[in-house]
């Protein structure tokens, strides 16, 4: 069937890039999770936890997220244009430079080297070097999808032109700064203005790598696996529209109550809330999908990860403007809530989506079957499991955080001291830990499992004959 | 398992492409509407709301007591 | 349906840029030529080459982690920290540090509440000061020398992007910067925030006449010793005896340096308005002393115990003082 040479080496080379970054990602959240209810595993200055966590947020976001969209986009467009990419040895480039630069980032992050914005925290030279890749990625894209043999582009070619879109601007705006050095910079923008350029950037940072891709993969590879086409086309354009419409206006809604005007931070609360809609539209279309026929939940084991997958999208796409309004903000923001909202986000939508096109990918790029349902089940439900217990321990403990916070005596004065507070939170630090290990057994097991379907897939190759699809 | 070619036709169901679920577009309309009436209640050169204002108000309140 | 839009891939990529530069421009870059994202206080000073060296240390440690810098206008938040922060208040910061989690406390109005030495010692270790604190140790600052010429190349930078005057650094200023470490940077930097705005004033102002209403009832008493344990011994040391360089003894006759003692009222004045509250009172105390102001995050009535409590502390004390004196001049002591 495949008449093309596509170039699944590079795309399985992403692949295998995204889970290293991500084991090592894990790795690092675990040891920050018991930093912070023990200090004594602060073990060096280059080990301490505010530098490690902002090596634990790119190494998932930009190693495992990103490496993996890289990969999965370069899947998806070459299925979706029936022709293999245009520039495959500028694919290859770009999946060597991908690692150098991320390995230079958690290198440069654990030296200190930072710019203090949120997801965009490595220095300048690093800046420099991800536009390059960009471009590389996005001339890709376009020449191939412009040559396309399909004339009709398909819902996820749409979320895919909008993510290389959006994320080059997003990005080229929010990094600009003035160096002061070969690894020091200062943002262009200040004060206030600087901490709204930030927010613009790291909200939709969420939107365009953390939503628009995985919905890319969402839309191509549910109807591939399960066998049954998206239900409803019309309510895939209204939602792919108004989605990035609204998300470039929410980004306000992580200052609320600071010194932003607050015209800002109720224009971006609006457009928040209002982005329940888009969202649920794909969650909509997602469960009529599958309405179709549930029995392929039972049947086939991939189907439940894209719909525990979507249903953690759509809680999430509550939960999150929910957050927003200010009379709920007042009570979780600056808490523990937040990391739990944002590991349900990751854990459960993100990483689900992405480990279940995986899945699906790895084996046909071999012409073989997957290593073992069993252990892609007990993979299922062991991240299933420590998602829902850290992020359920996140969400008590913050809500305690921010109530003990409020606490007023009888004369106005503050019942309990910031002390008593963060005290209360070691019992559930702890739990988050344990839910993390969980979460990263079952990891493992995807891992190995992957791994394992890449042995096999060799070594039907190397045993002829076997008209295996042809590989580049 | 019978597999879907990777034509944007076969990727989608043509008998209900067209639908947009009643529930879902009460929640779109409905989410513009309150956004309409949000977005008045506070801005502060629309409704008059600040949140230094509030502020002030609660400080006040609870001086008050 | 404009359906041609899906077949034709440079439109739809033109089409999505504007849909997303929509909102773009509105929120973001339209902000940017408003007066109100570029106000600066009055009071509001640039940093020195110290605090900036020591801003360097706070970005490179990731403080911004675990801590805020931007108190909130509600109730409890400028109870528990000071005023809420203003948009004029940050008028250097490049980026800003506002942070999104408060693992530990905010540090919008950290500066001037506690004396320099407290911080290097809290700084070394935390747990030696909060037992139960999570913080990480810094000690490694203090062995760390400053560059001056690094400094210098950072200061220059961010004095480029202000208009002339703000920065006025001269060279002696960086030169002197060899024989400090980062840690006096970082506590530097530390007390640089929050300088421009006024702090908490004493609640309902300074009035000695002010007369304990619990008076020395043994319950005060007992509540204060158990008040001051938990918020005064970090400094004032367990029996109020004060800490060399970090906070003055309670139990002798100076009284914010000055000989003499004064009545309750200046006490709590004190204790609910912070080092504020000292030149309300006409006397200095230690020049670079930290006073933090309680009120607010104290009940009146506890800071009221805490009064009972030293009073008849240093009524114990000079019970004590003779017995005291005998035993030094007992033979073989060496006082």
């Amino acid at each position: 069937m495949n008449e093309y040479r596509y170039d699944n080496q590079t795309v399985q080379g992403f692949i295998l890039s995204a889970i290293f970054w991500g084991v090592v990602g894990i790795v690092i959240g675990l040891l920050i999770s018991i930093q912070l209810w023990a200090p004594a595993a602060n073990l060096a200055p280059w080990l301490t936890y505010g530098r490690l966590r902002p090596v634990h947020t790119n190494g998932l976001a930009f190693g495992l997220g990103v490496g993996a969209i890289f990969g999965l986009f370069y899947y998806i467009v070459m299925r979706l244009c029936r022709r293999p990419l245009v520039f495959p040895r500028l694919a290859r480039l770009h999946l060597w430079l991908f690692n150098a630069i991320i390995a230079a980032a958690a290198v440069s992050l654990l030296a200190g080297k930072t710019q203090s914005l949120e997801y965009a925290e490595l220095e300048w030279p690093l800046d420099v070097a991800i536009v390059v890749i960009w471009v590389m990625f996005a001339v890709n894209v376009f020449a191939t999808v412009i040559k396309r043999k399909e004339e009709q582009m398909y819902v996820s070619l749409w979320y895919v032109l909008a993510t290389v879109v959006a994320v080059a601007i997003l990005y080229v705006v929010n990094n600009a700064s003035v160096p002061a050095g070969l690894w020091k910079s200062y943002h262009a923008y200040a004060g206030v203005n600087s901490a709204n350029v930030q927010w613009w950037y790291g909200h939709n940072a969420v939107g365009f790598i953390f939503t628009t891709p995985i919905l890319a993969m969402f839309y191509y590879f549910l109807p591939k696996t399960t066998g049954l086409p998206i239900y409803s086309h019309r309510l895939s354009i209204v939602s792919f529209w108004s989605l990035i419409f609204a998300y470039l206006w929410t980004g306000a809604h992580h200052l609320v109550y600071t010194p932003l005007p607050d015209w800002i931070q109720t224009l971006a609360i609006v457009f928040t809330l209002f982005l329940i809609a888009p969202s649920w539209g794909s969650v909509v279309n997602g469960y009529y999908t599958v309405g179709a026929d549930w029995s392929k939940m039972r049947t086939n084991y991939l189907t439940k990860f894209f719909v525990l997958g979507i249903t953690f999208y759509g809680l999430q796409t509550v939960q999150g403007p929910t957050q927003a309004l200010r009379v709920v903000s007042q009570l979780i923001h600056f808490t523990d809530w937040v990391p739990g909202h944002v590991h349900m986000g990751t854990m459960g939508w993100v990483t689900m989506t992405i480990c279940a096109s995986i899945y699906y990918v790895i084996p046909r790029i071999h012409g073989t079957e997957i290593y073992s349902e069993k252990i892609a089940n007990a993979h299922f439900w062991l991240v299933l499991v420590g998602q829902l217990l850290f992020s359920i321990t996140m969400w008590i403990t913050g809500i305690q955080q921010g109530a003990l916070w409020k606490v007023q005596n009888a004369d106005g004065s503050l019942k309990y001291s910031f002390m008593d507070g963060l005290v209360k939170n070691y019992p559930y630090w702890h739990t988050r830990t344990l839910a993390g290990i969980v979460f990263a057994v079952g990891m493992l097991l995807f891992v190995y499992n992957v791994l394992k379907t890449i042995q096999k897939g060799k070594a039907l190759q190397a045993s002829p004959p076997s008209p295996a699809p042809a590989a580049a | 398992m019978s597999e879907i070619p990777d034509t944007a036709e076969a990727m989608e169901n043509e008998e209900t492409a067209h639908r947009l679920p009643l529930g879902w577009l009460v929640l779109f309309f409905g989410l513009i509407a309150w956004g309409v009436v949000y977005l008045w209640l506070y801005t502060p050169a629309l409704g008059g709301w600040s949140q230094a204002g509030a502020y002030e108000k609660a400080a006040q309140a609870q001086q008050a007591q | 349906m404009a359906g041609d839009i899906y077949r034709k891939p440079v439109s739809f990529a033109l089409m999505a840029a504007v849909t997303v530069l929509v909102g773009s421009i509105v929120t973001m870059a339209y902000p940017m030529f408003r007066a109100e994202m570029h106000e600066k206080l009055e009071k509001l000073r640039a940093f020195t080459p110290l605090e900036l060296a020591g801003r360097d240390v706070y970005q490179r440690e990731g403080c911004m982690g675990c801590h805020t810098q931007t108190v909130r206008p509600l109730r409890s938040e400028v109870l528990r920290y000071g005023d809420y922060s203003k948009a004029g208040e940050f008028y250097f910061d490049r980026p800003f540090l506002w942070g999104s989690k408060r693992t530990g406390p905010d540090l919008a109005r950290e500066g001037g509440k506690r004396p320099d030495a407290w911080h290097a010692r809290h700084y070394a270790d935390p747990q030696a000061v909060t037992p139960r604190s999570n913080m990480p140790r810094y000690a490694f600052l203090a062995q760390a020398r400053l560059d001056p010429s690094e400094a210098r190349a950072h200061y220059r930078v961010l004095a480029s992007l202000s208009p002339k005057g703000q920065w006025t650094a001269t060279d002696a200023d960086f030169a002197a910067l060899s024989q400090k470490t980062e840690m006096d940077a970082l506590i530097a930097y530390t007390q640089w925030l929050g300088h421009a705005v006024q702090r908490r004033q004493a609640a309902g102002g300074v009035d000695l006449a002010l007369a304990n209403p619990l008076g020395d009832s043994p319950r005060a008493v007992a509540r204060g010793a158990k008040v001051f344990e938990e918020n005064c011994a970090v400094c004032h040391g367990a029996e109020g005896h004060g800490e060399t360089q970090i906070a003055p003894n309670l139990m002798d006759d100076t009284f914010l340096g000055v000989k003499g003692d004064m009545p309750d009222g200046a006490y709590f004045a004190l204790v609910t308005g912070g080092s504020d509250a000292k030149a309300a009172l006409g006397r200095p105390g230690l020049p670079d002393g930290g006073m933090t102001a309680f009120g607010g995050q104290l009940s009146n009535d506890d800071i009221w115990a805490v009064i009972s409590w030293i009073r008849a502390q240093q009524a114990h004390e000079r019970k004590e003082a003779p017995a005291l004196e005998q035993t030094e001049h007992l033979p073989g002591g060496k006082h």
